[in-house]
């Protein structure tokens, strides 16, 4: 029963940081039908920023600093690369998001001028003896800490999503593009702030990875981004409920599929449950676990 | 009658295609001008030069301001709203976002009053106001589709065919609200419509467009009795 | 001075000369080997030319038919690589046979794949054969006893046939595995155009997005999608046989099994233009010589001191700038280096479809924009 909490508390905790990734992804594509295949990079080069800035202020500072970075950098990226690409095909917007993959993961060492994994401070407190006993099982407080701070940004998303005008104005472009404007609603504007909204959150989640890693490095966001798209595809693109739920089950999935089969699956393979889930229920239900269905008419 | 919106040597189109040819037309305050043609002849296209959702050539000047230039949001908070045409609704909102959307530019408080007077004269809509938008009928979506309009408190109303796709008693409904919104507000309405029957009706002026220029203008009354018009547009 | 544009008939005389001369300046490119002799390196090169413009092709053909794409593919080349690799050195194979398996293995794969992948939207597809992508290396060291793991399977070698004629050694292994590449590009560049020129071919282009009426025209498109998603992974199995061989040996740190190829796969695909078959060929060769030039970057001394002293201990430059031009040419070059020619040369000649019934053809405006003119070859149209 121990082993069991204790993969599932850990995965949870995966799961949050999958979370985050596909609440940025589910935020992007709710806005402006894209999906942002550099939003993991995007996180990475975020923490990178983190880092960096923690070098001179208290480390929550510098996530918080990083994380406004991220806004406006999103914004900028949409403004003046994604948007221009998209008038012109939605391919190419494929294309350019993965230029910006490529760019994104090599631009971080290129500016930096690190070539190793940079250490990074906890975001919690993280002493040997920082952690809970439930059932046996030990669970961390940065890994509680973590889970917290998902649950947190879920549910001031929510209320910007339900409560607010611009939630509003969000919600609006990406349900019908064409009227939005009619109502006065300036869609540019809009777009630049989902793609700003959906950098901030990955930015918190790429400050989490590399809080549990205590360290930054290109790669770290790589197989992340994979298993916080699979969330995504589960919790259907376009409920950031189902991104929530989705990326904690995915998390604790994984986890325990590593971990009682570890010959059979084992660390590397440990997203290919996520694999087969997302395959099974897509079959079943293509639009995804909580996605909504349209109907499309002739 | 000082006129609200004047419109002169209006040019629009869709790419290389010109569709307006060169319009000039007016609706004076607290008028109902219609603009009558067939399939093809640009009515929707007028609707949407004006609006601001396409490009356009030509003078677009309403309450003495240019919007010729501004783009579709800025004309809306000067005043204009459109009813496109098929609705426009926002079909993953509920019925009650749809209507707040729709004063999304205004800064005053009065918003929940103006949501709940609404589903006091459409009851029909209250009764949905949680539901999804895209599960109402056509009708309903059509009332909707004025009601959001009409929530950003504009002077000037562009209808593109309101009837489109609506059983008459249906229609007569809504000819009827637009007729309240002029009586009771002064709303100036400029209505677009193959249904030339229910649209005269309501109107102080008509407007006919024949591929992409007016063919002819005159009194409500006065268009009614002409022969010409009544054989090609009212079917008798 | 002339009027230009200049208009000619489709399938009049000036048409086919024109052809011909096209026809001929590619085959230039690619047969003068022939009447050359080439360094043993030389033909190294061109033969992974050959290798990415096939995968390239692969790609072309499923989003040409099914407008989705794939970012799995690194995943059938690799299974291609392993396929011939195994047979060679296990099973004792000719090469040469095994590039046939390797595409029966690749289709039946890609088939499996693609029966509930294909089912999905576009988006989901992307997603599921990024796993498929992801999942390969792995997969690839953890059934050691068929591959041996991580070491890897070595000594895989195409000796030249003697009727050839080519040199003993190095240098004639080079040469033949050359036309070796070349031949199965060439038949891969035959398969893929006479699918899309095909009447399945058109139909599906017209109403792949549209269940409906493709339902209404006969053609069952969930099939279809599969069948051509297998073909597409078995071409691309054959490439990834050829590399094995090109290789000597196949190994899962090859960053060509991993999703990094499968990138490379599609960035010369749009390089070159995807909606034109000529695409994949000319992105290899853009790509390939971009590859050499942006690797010897920093160390170039003409470059400005500061720019210099800039860029050392700055690692990743050729990725950056590659990223960079890539995101650029989407701005400036959507359908790719292909697509951007055939738009100037637009400018110069317009070749005018002939109508199924003699119609005087009524040439339009000249200031219209010529998109409506189909171009000759299969032009593959996007969504």
């Amino acid at each position: 029963m121990a082993r069991f909490l204790q993969y599932f508390f850990n995965g949870l905790s995966n799961g949050a940081i999958y979370s985050l990734l596909a609440l940025s992804l589910v935020i992007v594509y709710r806005g402006s039908g894209h999906l942002n295949f550099a939003q993991g990079e995007m996180a990475m080069v975020s923490a990178f920023f983190a880092w960096w800035y923690g070098r001179s202020m208290p480390i929550w500072l510098a996530v918080i600093a990083a994380a406004v970075t991220a806004f406006v950098l999103g914004a900028l990226i949409e403004r003046f690369i994604i948007r221009p690409i998209g008038l012109r095909s939605p391919f190419a917007v494929v294309v350019a998001a993965i230029g910006l993959f490529l760019g994104l993961n090599a631009l971080a060492p290129f500016a930096w001028r690190v070539t190793n994994p940079q250490p990074f401070k906890s975001l919690f407190p993280n002493d040997a003896g920082d952690f809970v006993r439930i059932g046996g099982a030990t669970w961390r407080y940065e890994r509680i800490g973590i889970l917290v701070v998902m649950l947190v940004l879920a549910a001031l998303l929510f209320l910007l999503f339900q409560r607010t005008k611009l939630g509003l104005s969000m919600r609006a472009v990406a349900s019908n593009p064409e009227s939005a404007p009619l109502v006065g609603i300036k869609t540019g504007q809009v777009l630049m702030v989902s793609w700003g909204l959906a950098a901030f959150v990955g930015a918190v989640g790429g400050a989490m990875v590399a809080s549990v890693n205590t360290n930054v490095d290109a790669a770290m966001m790589f197989t992340i981004f994979f298993s916080a798209a699979a969330a995504a595809t589960l919790g259907g693109f376009d409920s950031l409920g189902g991104a929530v739920l989705s990326g904690l089950a995915l998390g604790a999935i994984e986890n325990m599929a590593a971990g009682y089969f570890p010959d059979l699956i084992g660390q590397e393979l440990r997203f290919s449950s996520s694999l087969l889930i997302i395959m099974i229920v897509l079959l079943v239900r293509p639009s995804g676990l909580f996605g909504s269905q349209r109907v499309e008419r002739v | 009658m000082t006129a609200l919106l004047e419109v002169a040597g209006l040019q629009a189109g869709y790419g290389p295609v010109e569709v307006l040819h060169g319009l000039d037309f007016t609706v004076g305050d607290g008028e109902i001008v219609v603009i009558l043609g067939a399939n093809g002849a640009g009515k929707t296209t007028t609707i949407r030069a004006v609006s601001g959702t396409i490009h356009r050539r030509g003078s677009i000047v309403y309450d003495g301001q240019d919007i010729g230039r501004l783009a579709a949001d800025a004309i809306v908070v000067a005043g204009v709203a459109q009813v496109p045409q098929g609705r426009g609704t926002f079909v993953d909102l509920s019925v009650e976002d749809n209507l707040r959307v729709g004063a999304i530019t205004r800064k005053d408080g009065a918003v929940d009053e103006d949501v709940d007077r609404w589903f006091e004269i459409f009851p029909r809509l209250g009764e949905r106001r949680g539901q999804k938008a895209g599960s109402l009928s056509g009708g309903e979506q059509q009332m909707l589709a004025i009601a959001r309009a009409v929530m950003s408190k504009p002077r000037l109303l562009l209808c593109d065919e309101p009837s489109l796709g609506l059983a008459p008693l249906i229609v007569e409904e809504l000819f009827r609200m637009l007729q309240r919104l002029n009586a009771e507000q002064g709303m100036s309405i400029l209505l677009v419509e193959q249904n030339a029957n229910l649209a005269m009706d309501i109107a102080n002026r008509v407007y006919v467009l024949e591929t992409g220029r007016i063919a002819a203008t005159g009194d409500a009354a006065t268009m009614r009795d002409d022969d010409s018009i009544r054989k090609a547009y009212l079917g008798y | 001075m002339g009027r230009l544009p200049v208009r000619i008939g489709a399938r009049t005389p000036p048409h086919w000369v024109l052809r011909a001369v096209g026809v001929l300046a590619v085959g230039w490119f690619l047969l003068l080997p022939i009447f050359q002799d080439r360094r043993p390196n030389e033909y190294g090169e061109l033969t992974d030319i050959c290798i990415l413009a096939l995968a390239a092709l692969s790609l072309n053909l499923l989003i040409g038919f099914t407008g989705q794409i794939s970012i799995g593919h690194s995943a059938f080349f690799g299974v291609g690589a392993y396929t011939t690799a195994i047979l060679i050195t296990d099973h004792g194979w000719s090469p040469g046979w095994t590039f046939l398996a390797s595409a029966v293995v690749c289709f039946g794969v890609g088939v499996l794949v693609g029966i509930p992948a294909l089912r999905l939207k576009g988006l989901y597809l992307v997603l599921v054969t990024l796993a498929l992508a992801q999942i390969f290396p792995a997969l690839v060291r953890k059934f050691d006893w068929l591959t041996g793991g991580s070491r890897g399977i070595t000594g895989l070698r195409y000796e030249q046939p003697s009727w050839t004629g080519l040199p003993d050694g190095r240098a004639g292994r080079s040469e033949w595995l050359y036309w070796v590449a070349l031949a199965m590009l060439a038949i891969g560049y035959v398969i893929v155009r006479n699918l899309v020129k095909s009447r399945v071919g058109r139909s599906m282009v017209a109403v792949r997005d549209n269940a409906t009426a493709a339902a209404v025209m006969g053609i069952n498109v969930a099939v279809t999608k599969t069948v051509v998603f297998g073909i597409s992974a078995g071409l691309c199995g054959v490439a990834g046989s050829v590399f094995a061989l090109r290789q000597t040996q196949a190994n899962p740190e090859t960053q060509m099994f991993t999703i990094l190829g499968s990138i490379v796969f599609l960035v010369i695909m749009v390089i070159g233009g995807a909606a034109s078959l000529l695409g994949p060929i000319v992105g290899a060769f853009a790509y390939y010589r971009f590859d050499e030039f942006t690797r010897a970057l920093p160390d170039k001394s003409y470059l400005p001191e500061f720019v210099q002293d800039f860029l050392t201990g700055r690692p990743n430059l050729a990725t950056i700038v590659f990223a960079s031009l890539l995101i650029l040419l989407m701005f400036v070059a959507p359908l790719g280096l292909v697509g951007l020619a055939k738009r100037l040369a637009r400018k110069v000649l317009i070749v005018i479809p002939r109508l199924p019934v003699a119609v005087p053809v009524e040439v339009g405006d000249p200031d219209l924009p010529p998109d409506d003119l189909p171009a000759d070859d299969a032009n593959v149209a996007l969504n």
